[in-house]
């Protein structure tokens, strides 16, 4: 400013300010005032609101508190399979064991299942029943290293027929899963039958508390297939195994567990034991209608395989084991797997099945 | 009267709605009818592109067993002429069904560079992007569809690119368009489409019953580039059509025989440049249309007010039959007024200066021996886990044939081929497949990636001829490699504990993997029976399912590498192993 | 300056305005004022053409390639190979075996992968050794097999190894057969390269009042829960796990297996002279190898106990026999000298034979030249019988079969350290 102005302005008095300016003013401040009130209010807020989230107890609502890393800890919600598993009640005036020898499945199905009772002391109308078969490999049914699916297929016809409102059909593969239900005929049995097929994508797995077992209290299985579900069947091939010595019913539910499992080969014996714990089954079927007796569980030749037109039924997945142990894959006289033992001694089922009430028929 | 676009109003939809079909369908103001407005050429090159986009994204989509049954997986690699001319030169042959690109390469020669603008998804791609993003105002689209002379660029390329061909290195899957999208949906997208999808709409996952989310070496960087090279839209409109696409240059270069083209017709035009607000080519329609770089879009023919443009047969040039002057507005042609101020109106070969392509073909001459004698290629080093699927040719045919579309990595249900790293192959086997038995493994009785593969990288095999049974027995099963013990880390050669999951999931029959029962008293007492394993190297087959399942699985006791594989002959193992049949 | 500014607002604003919007600006708007029907017939062609390209998408679809999905290769013929796995060989690798083992395994084993048209039991027999497969075959399941070579023999046997290799051990195979109940049976199968080696190694470990069996061939004896053999060059061990009936049954099956399975050899030429001319039993009849009555020199001696099994002495008739009659001579000189530097002369027999009596025994041992043999007593109670023994044991050799007498020969020299013969 030049220096003129400047004189010019000092000389000059400044106007007193009127009363409407300064109620201008007041009001202004008033404002002004609010303002600050606001800006205030927000900003305790703000800060309050920071140091309840980062300070309050964990156990206050709204508190992130975590004093020593816990909290931050990954946990995942375990689940559990009913109590008793999917058994029926015992029923003592039937056979345990039911063997049936012929070529039409159906009907050895059916002869079978009439000796432990008859179906619908299984299945009732309204159940919704997994049936878990061996799709470990992509390989033709006919090399045997695959449940059959024209097994597959009567068992579904059967349970449907007994009532089922939804019939779901589960496994895990070794190899690709699309391929294997494909190549081994069973995604064809499934859906011409009506049954529904899961995939195990990785959102159908959850971690599965099996208390008491000694490998596998809680590790991930395929959780999606049993959500609603009462009753479960298990259906295997028989199949030579180098390091179990035999894969059958009981090995059969491997097939459900997730995560890392191929390091339970270093006691193979006690996680078959485990499996037997983890899941107590409807009722098992054999499928022995090819036997597998060299070069399993893969197979892979038409020379290892050899016909067995058998079917077994049982409630005891051991006897039904044992059972093939002896009469299909012949080797009565040599010592069973120890995991007959190791389960037996937890109350899982039978080994001796000679003790047992065994029923056998012959269908055509 | 004036439309109003539907996208622009915000007002109730409804109502938005109903007042834009009513624009539309009312009659045009030269008294054609609404139709010839609404369902224009362009409009049909709208369908085009959407259809093919489509469809080439259907065809990935169905590249899967349980979908794949006759499908033309890789229908739109076999269109692509510049794959089949490529492959023609590095081989000498036209494999199966590349003939089918004919039919593009006819339509090119009639029309132009059709492909490009109606037929092509990544174009598709790029102009979709470059047209929703785009912000500018009229005066900067036309400025930003000019033609620059970086558009000379894809011409270097193409030469460089087929030069190399010439000697055996096939590189134009690096940036041809259909493989560099192809790879990227397969390797990038798919992968994400599956994961964001929700549970409910797993039937139309691109992967379903994937047990685990599919993984990919490098898939980020093919992500990144992908968006990199689709977000230059924002920069220039189909950056990469007009700056990098070698098939673009190789369609260009055979569009100057080009019998049909557009025509501006210097009475009507006023050189206002509207013409130019939507050219997708930049191919400077405004005044000498350069026909290596025109799509056929017909944008031009849309936005000219004096309908001076037309798309016509073998138009001859004018400018010579104008008398009069030009500059002083007395210039008049068959008896009419010349109104525009530019007489050319064509210039027909790719705008390249001769010394230019010269340097091309010395850039071409020099990469080949730059990139054949880096390591990672050659008979004297390769990398032992460089594994290539079953049915591949041996390594110097296979880089001939290899355009690393990724249709096999596409196609594969178990994850183990994966896109090779700049380490694994150098940059001649960039993107090209290898298997990684730590995500997958070879399924004994699969070959879908023989079934895919357009050029023939991996050859056609059934399944007697992979597996060695019916007429090949003589010849043995195709071995992709050699499995091998690391006794130090197998739990029971050196941790005395019972495993042997390799020998239980060996596919073949007998088994490759035995073992010797041994039964030891470990050092805390306990007695175990140990099942130590060794190979039986004459029936491995290298499927590698062993190292997926080996439960070592940071460094896996049991491993396969590329040696003892049967497709090459310096690279067997045993005495008497066979190569592929090709004996006489 | 002011408007330049308003300008840049005004413009600022409306491309504000603008920037607004998500999508495009002018999107469909178009500046085209003509429009002709003939492009919605080329339209409407284009897109009869794609409709076209669905349905030949969609035909191709349903038409599979059938090899695509032909899964008969999988199931058809047997392994490429044509080898197959001979179940029960296994074996223990090869780090077990100690030293030298490798090449010896390798140049005894098949090296090649069989053919497609090979047998598959040579693979298998190389394993099991001499062990019959019949083995196997019983109640008692068949363990693993082990192979042992003379250098690493002290693995399985530490400290009787010495002993075997003091025969000529060639190879030894042992198998432990289990029951279902626990009990087992190890058996061990000595391949001693010649019969008298066997038979030596059998007698050497015989108590003296253990009776042997002699029959067709084999010499035998059973001992509670354990069992011996001898036939051919084979000597075997039976040893059961319990003295239970199950086991002792199971040697015997056992033995009766091995007893008639392997094969035999042509017996010693000493047990014409001590059977069939001097009328003694065959399972008092011994061999030692190397080292007789301890005489470093002593070496492929036949021995006869003359003994009765309950009686204080220990009378042995021997006989060696040598390349020719200096051989002979001298071995008889070796054995006077041996038998006088553990007692005193003690005149000679009416035959001109040396004898010597030993300083603590009191027994009478002598040794004598006869063409290419050796013949001697060893602890006769008398002279006189030391005679006796010595007049027959001459005549017995004069009246040998000419047959007998060439296929009299020495064994080859035992080489230092007790290799193969």
């Amino acid at each position: 400013m030049s220096n003129e102005r400047r004189r010019a302005r000092q000389v000059e008095p400044t106007p007193e300010p009127s009363a409407q300016d300064l109620e201008q003013q007041r009001d202004h401040q008033r404002i002004e005032r609010r303002a600050l009130l606001k800006g205030a209010l927000g900003l305790g807020g703000a800060v309050a609101a920071a140091g309840w989230v980062s300070l309050a107890p964990s156990s206050w609502p709204l508190s992130l508190r975590d004093p020593d890393g816990e909290r931050g800890k990954p946990t995942a919600a375990v689940r559990s399979l009913p109590e008793g598993g999917f058994r029926v009640p015992d029923a003592p005036s039937v056979a345990d064991l039911g063997v049936a020898h012929g070529t039409q499945l159906k009907p050895m199905l059916l002869a079978a299942l009439d000796a432990l009772g008859g179906v619908g002391r299984f299945i009732q109308r309204g159940d919704v029943v997994v049936i878990k078969p061996n799709v470990a490999f992509e390989r033709p049914a006919a090399l045997g290293a695959t449940t059959n699916p024209e097994v597959l297929t009567a068992l579904i016809e059967i349970v449907r027929e007994a009532g089922a409102k939804e019939i779901r059909v589960a496994d895990n593969p070794i190899e690709s899963p699309s391929s294997c239900f494909v190549r081994s005929g069973i995604q064809a049995a499934t859906q011409a039958a009506g049954a529904r097929l899961f995939l195990p994508t990785p959102e159908e797995f959850a971690l599965l508390g099996t208390p008491g077992a000694t490998w596998i209290e809680r590790w991930p299985f395929f959780w999606g297939p049993f959500v609603g579900a009462n009753k479960v069947i298990g259906v295997s091939p028989i199949k030579d195994h180098n390091l179990c010595r035999a894969s059958m019913t009981t090995k059969n539910w491997y097939g459900l567990l997730g995560g890392r499992r191929n390091q339970f080969h270093q006691d193979i014996h006690g996680i078959i034991a485990d499996l037997a714990l983890m899941l107590r089954p409807t009722f098992v079927v054999l499928d022995a209608t090819r036997v597998l007796f060299r070069s399993g569980p893969t197979g892979g030749s038409l020379g290892d395989v050899k016909p067995g037109h058998t079917v077994v039924v049982s409630r005891d997945s051991l006897a039904a084991d044992a059972y093939g142990w002896d009469n299909l894959l012949e080797r009565q006289g040599e010592a069973l797997p120890a995991y007959f033992a190791k389960s037996a001694a937890r109350q899982l089922g039978q080994p001796e099945w000679r003790k047992l009430a065994l029923r056998e028929v012959n269908i055509g | 009267m004036k439309r109003l676009p539907v996208l622009q109003s915000v007002q109730s939809a409804p109502r938005a709605i109903a007042l834009a079909a009513q624009n539309a369908t009312k009659p045009n103001r030269d008294g054609s009818p609404w139709y010839a407005r609404v369902f224009r050429l362009t409009t049909t090159r709208i369908i085009t592109q959407a259809f093919c986009f489509g469809l080439f994204i259907f065809l990935l989509w169905v590249t899967w067993f349980s979908r794949l049954g006759g499908y033309p997986a890789s229908l739109f690699l076999e269109l692509d002429p510049l794959v089949t001319f490529a492959t023609a030169v590095s081989t000498h042959t036209v494999y199966r069904w590349l003939w089918r690109s004919l039919w593009i390469l006819v339509p090119t020669l009639v029309l132009g560079r059709v492909f490009c603008g109606w037929i092509c998804p990544y174009g598709t791609l790029h102009q979709f992007i470059g047209w929703v993003f785009n912000i500018r105002r009229n005066k900067d689209n036309i400025s930003v569809n000019a033609y620059r002379p970086i558009f000379q660029f894809k011409y270097y390329l193409l030469v460089v690119f087929l030069i190399l061909s010439a000697f055996g290195a096939l590189q134009i899957g690096l940036l041809d368009p259909i493989c560099l999208l192809t790879r990227s949906v397969a390797t990038a997208i798919q992968p994400a489409f599956d994961t964001a999808l929700p549970d409910a709409l797993a039937g139309i996952a691109a992967r379903p019953g994937a047990p685990h989310p599919r993984v990919f070496a490098g898939a980020w960087f093919i992500g990144f580039l992908l968006i990199g090279l689709v977000g230059m839209n924002l920069v220039i409109p189909r950056f990469f059509c007009r700056v990098l696409c070698p098939l673009g240059a190789f369609l260009g270069t055979l569009s100057r025989f080009a019998l049909l083209r557009i025509d501006r017709d210097l009475t009507r035009c006023t050189d206002c440049n509207l013409c130019m607000r939507h050219c997708e080519g930049a191919s400077d329609p405004q005044e000498a249309l350069r026909k290596s770089e025109c799509f056929v879009c017909f944008n031009c023919i849309d936005d000219c007010p004096e309908d001076a443009l037309a798309f016509r047969l073998a138009p001859v040039p004018v400018h010579e039959q104008i008398i009069g002057s030009l500059k002083e507005g007395t210039a008049r042609l068959f008896g009419r007024k010349v109104i525009s101020k530019l007489p050319e109106t064509v210039l027909a070969p790719p705008d390249v200066p001769r010394r230019r392509w010269v340097f091309a073909g010395i850039a071409g001459l020099l990469a080949f021996p730059f990139l054949r004698f880096s390591k990672a290629v050659n008979a004297r080093s390769y990398s032992a886990k460089a594994i290539r699927p079953p049915g591949s040719v041996s390594e110097p045919e296979f880089l001939e044939r290899c355009i690393k579309c990724d249709q096999c990595i596409n196609v594969c249900p178990t994850n183990v081929l994966q896109p090779s790293t700049l380490a694994e192959g150098g940059l001649e086997g960039l993107w090209t497949p290898v298997m990684d038995f730590r995500t997958g493994f070879c399924q004994l009785n699969c070959t879908l990636c023989s079934e895919v593969c357009p050029t023939g990288a991996i050859q056609k095999i059934d399944l007697a001829r992979k597996l060695g049974k019916e007429a090949h027995v003589e010849a043995g099963p195709i071995r992709l490699g050699t499995a091998f013990f690391n006794r130090g880390r197998c739990l029971p050669w050196a941790m005395e504990t019972p495993c042997v999951v390799c020998e239980e999931v060996c596919p073949t029959s007998p088994k490759a993997i035995g073992t010797y029962k041994q039964e030891i008293t470990r050092w805390d007492g306990k007695k175990v029976l140990l099942n130590q394993p060794y190979m039986r190297p004459e029936l491995c087959i290298g499927c590698g399912i062993c190292e997926h399942e080996c439960p070592v699985q940071d460094d896996p006791a049991v491993y396969v590498t590329a040696i003892g594989e049967s497709r090459s002959k310096d690279r067997s193992l045993l005495l008497g192993s066979r190569e592929t049949p090709t004996k006489t | 300056m002011t408007n330049r500014v308003e300008a840049r607002e005004q413009s600022g604003r409306k491309a504000g305005a603008s920037d607004e919007r998500v999508f495009v600006r002018d999107g469909l708007r178009s500046y085209r004022r003509t429009y002709r029907r003939q492009e919605v017939y080329w339209g409407a062609a284009i897109v009869a053409g794609l409709l076209g390209v669905l349905l030949w998408v969609r035909h191709k679809g349903q038409h599979p390639d059938p090899s695509l999905y032909d899964m008969s290769a999988a199931l058809s013929g047997a392994a490429p190979t044509g080898a197959q796995v001979v179940v029960g060989a296994e074996r223990t690798p090869l780090a077990d075996r100690g030293p030298g083992a490798a090449v010896q395994e390798a140049s005894r084993a098949n090296p090649a992968p069989a053919p497609a048209d090979a047998p598959a039991d040579t693979a298998g027999a190389a394993e099991r050794g001499p062990l019959p497969p019949e083995l196997a075959a019983g109640a008692f399941r068949e363990g693993k097999i082990g192979a042992y070579t003379p250098d690493n023999l002290y693995v399985k046997i530490d400290g009787r190894a010495e002993y075997y290799l003091g025969f000529g051990l060639k190879s030894m195979h042992s198998v432990t057969l289990e029951s279902s109940s626990g009990a087992s049976v190890e058996i061990e199968l000595y391949d001693l390269g010649a019969a008298r080696n066997a038979l030596g190694c059998y007698n050497g470990e015989r108590a003296p009042g253990a009776e042997s069996t002699v029959e067709s061939g084999s010499t035998f004896r059973f001992d509670r829960n354990a069992a011996f053999l001898t036939r051919g060059p084979y000597y075997a061990r039976f040893v059961g796990s319990d003295e239970t009936p199950e086991v002792v049954a199971e040697v015997q099956r056992l033995v009766e297996i091995l007893r008639t399975k392997l094969p035999s050899e042509e017996r010693p030429w000493a047990f014409d002279l001590f059977v069939d001319q001097l009328k003694l039993p065959a399972s008092q009849v011994s061999y030692a190898r190397e080292n007789a009555f301890s005489f470093g020199f002593a070496h492929d001696v036949y021995k006869v106990s003359l003994s009765a099994a309950d009686s204080q002495d220990n009378m042995e008739a021997f006989v060696a026999v040598k390349a020719d009659a200096a051989g002979a001579s001298s071995m008889a000189k070796q054995f006077q000298d041996g038998f006088r530097s553990l007692g005193a002369a003690a005149g000679q027999t009416p035959a001109g034979v040396p004898l010597f009596k030993d300083e603590f025994l009191g027994s009478f041992s002598g040794a004598t030249a006869s063409e290419r043999w050796v013949i001697g007593v060893n602890s006769a109670p008398s002279a006189e019988r030391a005679h006796q023994v010595l007049q027959q044991l001459e005549q017995g050799l004069h009246a040998l079969p000419e047959a007998v007498r060439v296929k009299a020969q020495p064994a080859p020299e035992p080489a230092k350290g007790g290799e193969n013969e």
